[in-house]
Formats: structure tokens, C-alpha cells, sequence
């Protein structure tokens, strides 16, 4: 392998390092619970593979222990993952144009892969495409590896793992750190505290989906009013 | 005996309730793609999306009630201090986690309230 793929492998394994210490207690966490539901032990790792939504796969203990029907689980997943759409804005030009990578990217694209992926500066572009897509597998395999933990610890194991969740926030702060260093504007913080004032008041339990949506429009509308010229 | 029919089905189910979510920027055609409007989107976006996933996952903080959120208050910024100091971002995360775990688990800043 040359160095400069050596290179690539390592920076997308130490960019996602922490996601890993975040992904793998949480997704045992959710082996846990999931595990209260009496399935095969690998049916966790399962719905984090195929899944691969944190939040919606937390949701689902609920909607699977009350036998919900299929149209409310689809339902709840799409409303619940809906804030995903307006991620991909920031990596239509970064993502492979085609083949199954693309698909693949897509799937993958997490809260925690779209935060990595947009503090790396894109590079070469053929270089750019292979750390998206590690990035990407590592975190997935991370999640993979957390639930298939809870999964096979079953049901009386005991995992203290308080406080330690404090490592995703700890990850946007650093990540929100260096975004305020890289834009060196104030605009997208100050449109964002407005929008989460906003959302935390009159939508708490879609707090992110409406905060999101607040954001979208504000950038939408400062585009235009400035025809995006310090963009 | 639990469904396990019932469970591959969901699992089905949530996948294809998720994608389409994740897919819709990529659906726009792609003469649209490089208009300075998008671009300024895509550019400022993240700065926007990291605060606000900051301030989603703080916001379960009773603020109100001992500690009043200060084990929170303190870890976010000592990440903060410590990453503007060293630019090291394991370096910032493993340290603001430490402290937190350690403020919450000692119960520390309960105790020194009390007294």
C-alpha cells in the first residue's frame, strides 16, 4: 500500500476515535434494552446494521415491545430521522457521482459521520472519496460493534456507563470549536441560538427537525439578500 | 416466544423510513448543485448543525435544581478551553469527559453546594 493510502487510513481512523467511544456504549446500551425483548441476541447488531439510526432504533424498543403496526413504525422513523435531509447539502460535491459507494455513503450518513466528515478539509479529490467512505464504515462498524456487546451481555448484565455519554456532546463542542474557526462568522451561531430558543420552546420533543428547518430557511434567505458573495 | 417475523419486518420497515431522509439532497439535479445559493447552504451549514446538536444533546440539563447544570456548564467549557489551547481533539474530548464523569459520579459540586 503507499504511503499516501497509509496516510488516509489513518486520519479517517483517528478522526472517528471518538465517535467510537461514543457509538460503543451507547449502541450497548442499546443491546441492553433491546435485549429485555426476548429476541436472539443478534437481532441488536441486526438493527443496527440495517438501521444504522441511533435515535430511531432506541425508539423502536417501545414500538416493537407494544407490537405497533408496521405503518406507525414507519411513520415514527421518518419523523424522527427527517432532520438527516438537510445534511447532504454540505457533501453533494465530496460524494462518489455513482456506484454503490454512493449508496452506501448516504445510508451511512449519521449525525456523527456528517460532523466528522465536514470538520475534514477536502484534498485531493480520489483521496477525499476514500477517507468519506472510511469514515463512514468505521463509524457503522462501531455502532455494529456496540450493539452486538449489549446484545450478547443479555439482559442481567449491569453496565455502569454514566457520565460517560458526555462524549458525543464533548465531540460537537470540539466540533462546533472548529467550525467557528474554519467560517470565522458569526451569522450560522447567532441563527442557530435564535432556532434552538425557538425550537426548545415550541417544539421540545422535535427540538432538532424544527431547530434545523429554522436554520435552512435563515441560510436560504441571507443567500439571497447578499446573493451568497461571502459564501 | 417473540415475534421474530414481526421484528425483521420493522427492522425492514425503518431502513426504508430512514434513507429517503438522508437521500434528498443528492435528488436535486445537478445544474442546481453549483447556484451560490446551495453552496452558501452547504458552507455554513455544519457551523449551525454542530451548535445545535451541542445545545440537543445538553438539553435534558435541569438548570433549576442542585448541581443547576454546572457539572454540564464546566465540562463543555473546559473541552472548549482545552481545544483552543492544544487543537487536539481527543486531547479536549477525553478531558471534558473525564471531569464530567468525575463531577457527576463524586456528586461534588452537591457537596460543596451543601455546605
Amino acid at each position: 500500500m503507499s504511503e499516501r493510502a497509509t496516510a488516509v487510513r489513518r486520519a479517517a481512523f483517528s478522526a472517528t476515535l471518538p465517535v467510537l467511544f461514543g457509538y460503543l456504549p451507547l449502541g450497548t446500551a442499546f443491546g441492553l434494552l433491546f435485549g429485555t425483548l426476548d429476541y436472539p441476541w443478534y437481532f441488536s447488531p441486526l438493527s443496527g446494521a440495517v438501521v444504522f439510526a441511533g435515535a430511531a432504533q432506541f425508539l423502536s424498543i417501545g414500538l416493537l415491545a407494544a407490537h405497533a403496526s408496521l405503518t406507525s413504525v414507519f411513520a415514527a422513523t421518518l419523523f424522527l430521522n427527517l432532520r438527516h435531509m438537510f445534511y447532504g447539502f454540505s457533501l453533494l460535491r465530496r460524494f462518489p457521482e455513482r456506484g454503490w459507494r454512493r449508496f452506501y455513503l448516504i445510508f451511512a450518513l449519521t449525525d456523527e459521520t456528517y460532523s466528522i466528515l465536514t470538520a475534514a478539509k477536502p484534498g485531493d479529490r480520489g483521496e477525499d472519496e476514500s477517507f468519506i467512505f472510511r469514515v463512514a464504515a468505521l463509524n457503522h462498524s462501531y455502532w455494529v460493534a456496540g450493539c452486538a456487546l449489549g446484545g450478547l451481555l443479555g439482559r442481567g448484565a449491569r453496565f455502569d456507563a454514566r457520565g460517560f455519554d458526555f462524549v458525543l456532546t464533548a465531540l460537537f463542542v470540539v466540533l462546533s470549536v472548529e467550525q467557528a474557526l474554519a467560517v470565522k462568522r458569526a451569522f450560522p451561531f447567532v441563527v442557530a441560538a435564535a432556532a434552538a430558543a425557538f425550537a426548545l420552546r415550541a417544539f421540545p420533543n422535535q427540538m432538532l427537525l424544527a431547530s434545523l428547518t429554522f436554520v435552512f430557511a435563515a441560510l436560504l434567505w441571507r443567500a439571497r439578500n447578499d446573493g451568497g458573495v461571502h459564501a | 416466544m417473540p415475534d421474530r417475523a414481526y421484528a425483521l419486518k420493522a427492522f425492514a420497515v425503518m431502513a426504508a423510513a430512514t434513507f429517503p431522509s438522508r437521500l434528498f439532497p443528492f435528488m436535486i439535479p445537478k445544474r442546481w448543485r453549483e447556484s451560490r445559493r446551495l453552496r452558501f447552504i452547504g458552507e455554513n451549514l455544519p457551523a449551525s448543525a454542530m451548535f445545535l446538536l451541542v445545545v440537543y444533546c445538553l438539553k435534558g440539563t435541569v438548570f433549576v435544581a442542585p448541581p443547576y447544570g454546572l457539572p454540564e456548564v464546566f465540562s463543555v467549557a473546559a473541552v472548549v478551553v482545552v481545544h483552543l489551547w492544544r487543537r487536539n481533539g481527543l486531547l479536549s474530548i477525553g478531558s471534558g469527559t473525564g471531569l464530567y464523569v468525575l463531577l457527576v459520579r463524586t456528586g461534588a459540586i452537591e457537596r460543596l453546594l451543601a455546605r
